[in-house]
């Protein structure tokens, strides 16, 4: 069923499970939206800023891990504890009441809990869409058959064999390809989760082209790729070791553009000051890499105004995202559990972000890097290119 | 320079969140077309038709107070 909420520029509409659109007042008076108080003034020119509430909301179902991976952004552990299906049922009711349209589970491990499929009813029932993500720990194929209702598993992935164990500290490349057949094989949509680190990616790109034609080849309809983020186990000095270097940060526009031609790509909020970098004060060609000749030559703002198109926001904190922690509190996303969301949703980034051609798409980069790395998570990015170029 | 932008959409539609996002962790947003080589927009044309077919809308405000005329919607609330 269509699930439309009325915004200033007109509604969020999810048409199917896989399309969210943003449309203006006329085309959401044709899906039967009445804007009321919303439509009292002139409608904004750009949907930026214009989204305030969550259209996804992360819920964590357990703290429980069977492996505990070295950069755990949970801190999960083998004997964390279960969130009661009550409780989780209750913030889902309240989550929809709320206009949310996703709800993305998460944990700790959420197979751990043994009233996944149940939860996933629960999301259904209430009009949210449900999806998952697992390292493939526990899944079975009777597990797998059990999941149908989510609308997307996301496998987590991060590198083949021996690059998996040095990134995560388990050897768990060999499980989440075994549970990616086994989600294929029962038919459940599958898209796989890489966190982008230094090992990965090497010299060249060769690990993560290597990785991603192996899930292609198991079925994985998209690969979704995710800055790796210092929170819980992986805030730590390691940290340092593990995050991409300056030249790998140049080459990812060029790598992204391959990974394109061979699959759907995602990319999330906090990568986008990373992929920025050359689009700011220097050339055009920025966020779509050096190989991809559609695009060279074009300008920010027009790079802007496809980000925008494509639904990218940056770092959507406290706005269009929130978080619900397994003891049911509320953050602004998972990374930043005990902040209040609306003060990271107030966060206005001060120079350079301020007069960043990105900004709108931006926001200033990511608030967990930044608190990590600073000691305050509302200053820019401190990893971002333009960023650090400003303050040589 | 080249200032089009390649993102076409259909008529009215002003953004388009393709996929369902699984990820427990950040949001994500799938940026083929920015590379040139999907078809994102003919996908999202039938999805609108199909849907403005279906008279079944599940209209959710969630946010009642701001709906009541006269009421400015922009201060931010506090997330879930
Ligand atoms: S300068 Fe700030 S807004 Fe611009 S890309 Fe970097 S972090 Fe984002
Ligand atoms: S702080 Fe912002 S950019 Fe970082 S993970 Fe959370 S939502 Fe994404």
């Amino acid at each position: 069923m269509t699930r439309a909420r009325a915004e200033t520029f007109g509604a969020w509409v999810r048409v199917d499970d896989r399309t969210l659109l943003a449309v203006d007042r006329a085309t959401a008076r044709r899906f039967g939206v009445d804007g009321g108080g919303r439509w009292q003034h002139p409608a904004p020119s750009s949907i930026v800023d214009e989204t305030t509430r969550p259209l996804e909301v992360h819920v964590a179902v357990t703290a429980r891990c069977p492996v505990a991976c070295s950069g755990c952004y949970l801190d999960a552990h083998p004997d964390g504890e279960h969130r009661a299906f009550e409780e989780i049922a209750a913030t889902l009711d309240d989550i929809a009441a709320r206009g949310v349209f996703t709800v993305a589970f998460g944990g700790g491990e959420p197979l751990s809990h043994p009233e996944l499929p149940r939860i996933a009813a629960h999301a259904r029932a209430r009009g949210l869409l449900p999806v998952v993500t697992t390292s493939g720990v526990g899944l079975t194929a009777e597990r797998a058959r059990e999941l149908s209702s989510f609308a997307q598993v996301n496998v987590s992935h991060d590198g083949l064999g021996a690059q998996y164990r040095d990134t995560r500290g388990f050897d768990g490349a060999r499980v989440a390809e075994r549970a990616l057949a086994t989600l294929v094989e029962a038919g459940v949509p599958v898209g796989v989760n890489v966190v982008l680190t230094r090992a990965l990616l090497g010299g060249d790109g060769a690990g993560l082209l290597a990785l991603v034609d192996r899930v292609i080849e198991l079925g994985a309809r998209e690969v979704q790729l995710l800055r790796y983020k210092p929170q819980g186990r992986a805030a730590s000095l390691e940290y340092l070791a593990r995050r991409l270097t300056p030249a790998q940060v140049a080459q990812l526009p060029a790598l992204i553009s391959t990974l394109v031609s061979r699959t759907s790509v995602r990319i999330d909020c906090a990568l986008v000051p990373l992929l920025s970098f050359s689009s700011v004060g220097r050339t055009s060609s920025a966020m779509v890499g050096r190989a991809s000749s559609a695009v060279v030559g074009r300008t920010s703002s027009a790079i802007v105004a496809d980000l925008v198109a494509l639904g990218v926001m940056g770092c959507e904190a406290g706005r269009a995202l929130g978080a619900v922690d397994v003891h049911g509190r509320d953050a602004p996303c998972s990374f930043l559990p005990g902040m209040s969301p609306a003060d990271v949703s107030a966060f206005a980034a001060p120079e350079p972000c301020a007069s960043c051609p990105v900004r709108a798409v931006c926001r200033g980069g990511c608030r967990v890097v930044s608190r990590h790395l600073q000691g305050d998570p509302f200053v820019p990015d401190p990893e971002c290119p333009r960023v650090q170029e400003a303050r040589r | 320079m080249d200032d089009r932008p390649p993102v076409q959409l259909p008529p009215g539609v002003l953004a388009v969140r393709a996929g369902p996002g699984a990820n427990c962790s950040s949001i994500g947003s799938v940026v083929d077309l920015l590379f040139g080589t999907a078809v994102l927009a003919s996908v999202v044309y039938a999805a609108v038709a199909a849907s403005l077919a279906d008279s079944t809308v599940d209209e959710t405000s969630g946010d009642p107070e701001a709906e009541a005329p006269g009421k400015a919607p922009e201060a931010p609330e506090k997330g879930p």
